[in-house]
C-alpha cells in the first residue's frame, strides 16, 4: 500500500472514530441509541438515508453496468429513485407517528401481540443480515484490489468499524458516518464527472462518439437489451425495486430520528434529491469509463465491471485520484453496514430482548446494556460469516432482500396502515407466505440451480433470476386471504390506529 | 397522557372525515397514474426497441430522453405532495388542538 493510500484511508478512519467518541457521550438512553433522540433534521436525515441506500455495489456497479450494457445499466438506476415515491407517499409519515424504535412497534400498534413482533423481528433481522453478508464479502474483495490489503484483513477492518460505531455510538454515529459518507461521495463524483467533461473539452457529442468507439456495441451500445434480454426479467426487477425499498428496515427506522412529520417529508426529498443525482453522474461516469478506458480494457480487469470507477479515476487524475476514490468506496462501505448493524439490532434487542423475552419490563440501564452486547454479537457474526464466504458468490442475496422485503415487510405495512378489514392471521399468513415464496423461488431459481456454476448443478425449475413478479403478489395475496378467512374480532380499534397513523396525535416520544 | 384523546369521536367530526377524503383521492391517485407510467417504460424497452432507439438529435435517443423524464415527473410529484401534506398538517393541527389531549406538548 503506498503512501498516498495510506493517508486518505487513515484519514477516514480517525475522522469516524472521532464521530464515535462524541456520539457515545450522546448515547446513554435507548431514546438516543435507536433513534439519537430524534433529532436530526429534515435535510441531515435525508442525506443519512442516501448514505444507508448508496451501497458500493451501486456506486462501482452501477458505473460499470452502464460502462459495459450501456442504455440497461442506466434502466436499473432509474428504479432506486421511484422507490422514495412509494416511501413518500404511502409509508414515511405513518411509520413516524406509530413507531418508537422498531418495525415491530408499527405493526403491534395496531395488533399488540408477541406472534406479530417475532415475525417482524425476524423478518427485519433476515433483511439485515442477508443485506449485510454480501456488502462485507463484496467489500472485503473491493479494498484487496484497491488497497492491496488481503481479504482477510479487509474484512476484519470493515466488520471492527462498523462494530466500534454502532456498540459505542448507536444511531447518532451511524447517521453522522453516513452523512459524511454522502458529503464525500457526491462531491468526488461531481469532481469525476467534471473531470470527464472536461476531458472532451466539454463537447457532449464527442464524448458520446468516442462511447461508440469504445464498445463493441458501437451504435447499439445507446439501445436496450444487453443486459435483461427477458422483458418478464425486467419488469420483475423494476417491481422489485421500487417496492422493496418500502419494504427496507434499515430505511424505515431512520424516520424515528426526525422531529415531526413535515421533518419526515424532508428528509424523504432530500435523500431523492442526492440519489437522483447521484445517479445522473453515475451515467457521465459510465460513460466516460466506456469513452476513456474502453470496453476490452474494463473486462479484462474485472469481469464484472466493478473497477470502472476506479479506472477512469486513475486514468483522469493518476494515483492521487485513484486513492480519493478508493477511500470513498471504502466509507461507503462502512457506512452502508454500519446502518444494517443497527437495524438488525433494533429488531433484536428491542423486539426480542426487551418486549418478548423479558416482557417488556427491563430497565432502561438493561436495556441499553443489551443493545449494545447484540450490536457487538451481529457485528462479529457477520464478520465471521464474510469470512468464511470468501470464494462463494453472495452478491444475489442483495437483490432478493429487496424481494423478501417486498414481498413479506411491505404487503403488512401497507395492509396495516390502510386496510379496516386487515386482521392479525393475515398479516401472519401474509409475512411468512411473501417470505417462503421468494425463499423457494430463488433456491429453485437459475441462481442456486444452475448447470454451470451454481449451488447446485442442475436445469433450474423456475427460470427467472428475479422471482419478485411471482414473489410480490403471492405476498399480498397471502395477506388479503388470510385476513378475510380470518377477520379480526378489533374493527373498532381501526379507527383510533387510523387516526393516530394520519395525525400523530399520540406519540409522546422519549417519555414512556 | 393520552388516555383521555376520544377517538370515536374524531373520527365521526367533519374535520377529520375532510382530510381523509382529500389526502386519500391524492395518495391512491397519483401513484396508480405513475405506476402506470413507469411499467411502460421496460415494457416499451423490451417490445419497442425501434421507438425506443430512434435518434432525436445528435446522439440522444427517445429512451434515454424517456429515462431522464422521470427524474422531472418524479420529483414535481414529490414537490406537489410536499405542498399538500402541509395543508393536511394545519387540518391535523386544527383537529388536536380542538379535540386532542388537553395536556399536549409542543413539538410531540
Amino acid at each position: 500500500m503506498n503512501f498516498t493510500y495510506f493517508l486518505f484511508f487513515v484519514c477516514i478512519v480517525i475522522c469516524t472514530l472521532i464521530i464515535t467518541y462524541w456520539a457515545a457521550r450522546r448515547s446513554q438512553t435507548t431514546f438516543q441509541f435507536y433513534t439519537a433522540a430524534g433529532e436530526l433534521t429534515g435535510i441531515q436525515n435525508g442525506m443519512a438515508i442516501a448514505g444507508d441506500y448508496i451501497s458500493a455495489a451501486s456506486f462501482l456497479g452501477i458505473v460499470g453496468a452502464i460502462a459495459l450494457n450501456g442504455y440497461d445499466g442506466f434502466l436499473y438506476s432509474l428504479g432506486f429513485l421511484v422507490s422514495y415515491l412509494v416511501v413518500l407517499l404511502f409509508v414515511a409519515e405513518p411509520i413516524h407517528h406509530l413507531g418508537k424504535y422498531s418495525l415491530g412497534d408499527v405493526i403491534c400498534a395496531r395488533f399488540p401481540s408477541n406472534q406479530i413482533r417475532w415475525i417482524m423481528a425476524i423478518g427485519s433481522f433476515i433483511i439485515s443480515i442477508f443485506y449485510m453478508i454480501p456488502q462485507l464479502v463484496a467489500s472485503g474483495l473491493l479494498i484487496r484490489l484497491l488497497l492491496d490489503l488481503d481479504y482477510t484483513t479487509s474484512v476484519l477492518i470493515i466488520g471492527s468499524l462498523m462494530t466500534v460505531y454502532v456498540v459505542f455510538g448507536g444511531m447518532i454515529a451511524t447517521s453522522w458516518v453516513q452523512i459524511v459518507k454522502t458529503i464525500l461521495l457526491m462531491s468526488s463524483t461531481f469532481l469525476l464527472s467534471l473531470i470527464v467533461f472536461s476531458y472532451y473539452n466539454w463537447d457532449i457529442n464527442d464524448l458520446l462518439q468516442k462511447v461508440k468507439a469504445g464498445t463493441p456495441f458501437g451504435d447499439q451500445f445507446f439501445m436496450p437489451g444487453h443486459l435483461l434480454s427477458n422483458p418478464y426479467e425486467m419488469i420483475s426487477l423494476y417491481v422489485a425495486l421500487i417496492l422493496g425499498t418500502a419494504g427496507l428496515p434499515h430505511i424505515l427506522i431512520r424516520f424515528y430520528t426526525v422531529k415531526n412529520a413535515a421533518e419526515v417529508r424532508k428528509s424523504v426529498l432530500t435523500a431523492s434529491w442526492i440519489i437522483g443525482l447521484f445517479y445522473v453522474m453515475t451515467l457521465v461516469l459510465g460513460l466516460g469509463t466506456a469513452a476513456v478506458i474502453g470496453y476490452d480494457e474494463l473486462i479484462v480487469a474485472d469481469s464484472t465491471g466493478n473497477l470502472a470507477a476506479p479506472l477512469l479515476a486513475k486514468a483522469l487524475g493518476g494515483d492521487f485520484l485513484l486513492a480519493f476514490v478508493s477511500a470513498i468506496a471504502f466509507t461507503t462501505v462502512v457506512a452502508v453496514v454500519a446502518g444494517l448493524v443497527i437495524s438488525a439490532t433494533t429488531a433484536f434487542s428491542h423486539d426480542l430482548y426487551h418486549h418478548i423475552f423479558k416482557k417488556g419490563k427491563t430497565t432502561e440501564k438493561e436495556q441499553l446494556r443489551a443493545a449494545q452486547w447484540s450490536a457487538f454479537g451481529i457485528g462479529l457474526i457477520s464478520t465471521l460469516f464474510a469470512l468464511g464466504l470468501k470464494n462463494i458468490n453472495v452478491t444475489f442475496l442483495v437483490s432478493l432482500t429487496f424481494i423478501v422485503a417486498a414481498s413479506s415487510n411491505l404487503p403488512i405495512i401497507l395492509f396495516t396502515i390502510y386496510w379496516k378489514r386487515f386482521s392479525q392471521t393475515g398479516a401472519i399468513i401474509g409475512m411468512v407466505s411473501g417470505l417462503v415464496a421468494s425463499l423457494s423461488l430463488l433456491v429453485l431459481g437459475p441462481h442456486i440451480m444452475n448447470v454451470e456454476n451454481g449451488w447446485i448443478l442442475r436445469e433450474p425449475i423456475f427460470s427467472l433470476y428475479n422471482p419478485g413478479i411471482i414473489a410480490i403478489p403471492i405476498g399480498f395475496l397471502g395477506a388479503i386471504i388470510g385476513s378475510l378467512l380470518f377477520p379480526g374480532r378489533e374493527k373498532v380499534d381501526f379507527e383510533t390506529f387510523y387516526i393516530k397513523a394520519q395525525t400523530g396525535i399520540s406519540i409522546r416520544r422519549g417519555n414512556d | 397522557m393520552p388516555k383521555t384523546i376520544e377517538f370515536e369521536k374524531i373520527e365521526q367530526t367533519e374535520e377529520f372525515q375532510h382530510l381523509k377524503r382529500r389526502k386519500y383521492r391524492f395518495i391512491f391517485t397519483i401513484p396508480v397514474i405513475f405506476l402506470l407510467y413507469y411499467l411502460t417504460f421496460p415494457i416499451l424497452s423490451a417490445y419497442a426497441k425501434p421507438l425506443m432507439s430512434s435518434i432525436v438529435f445528435g446522439n440522444i435517443t427517445f429512451g434515454y430522453l424517456f429515462g431522464i423524464s422521470y427524474y422531472l415527473v418524479i420529483w414535481t410529484l414529490a414537490f406537489v405532495y410536499v405542498f399538500k401534506a402541509k395543508q393536511y398538517d394545519r387540518e391535523v393541527e386544527n383537529i388536536i388542538a380542538k379535540y386532542g389531549p388537553k395536556e399536549k406538548e409542543k413539538g410531540a
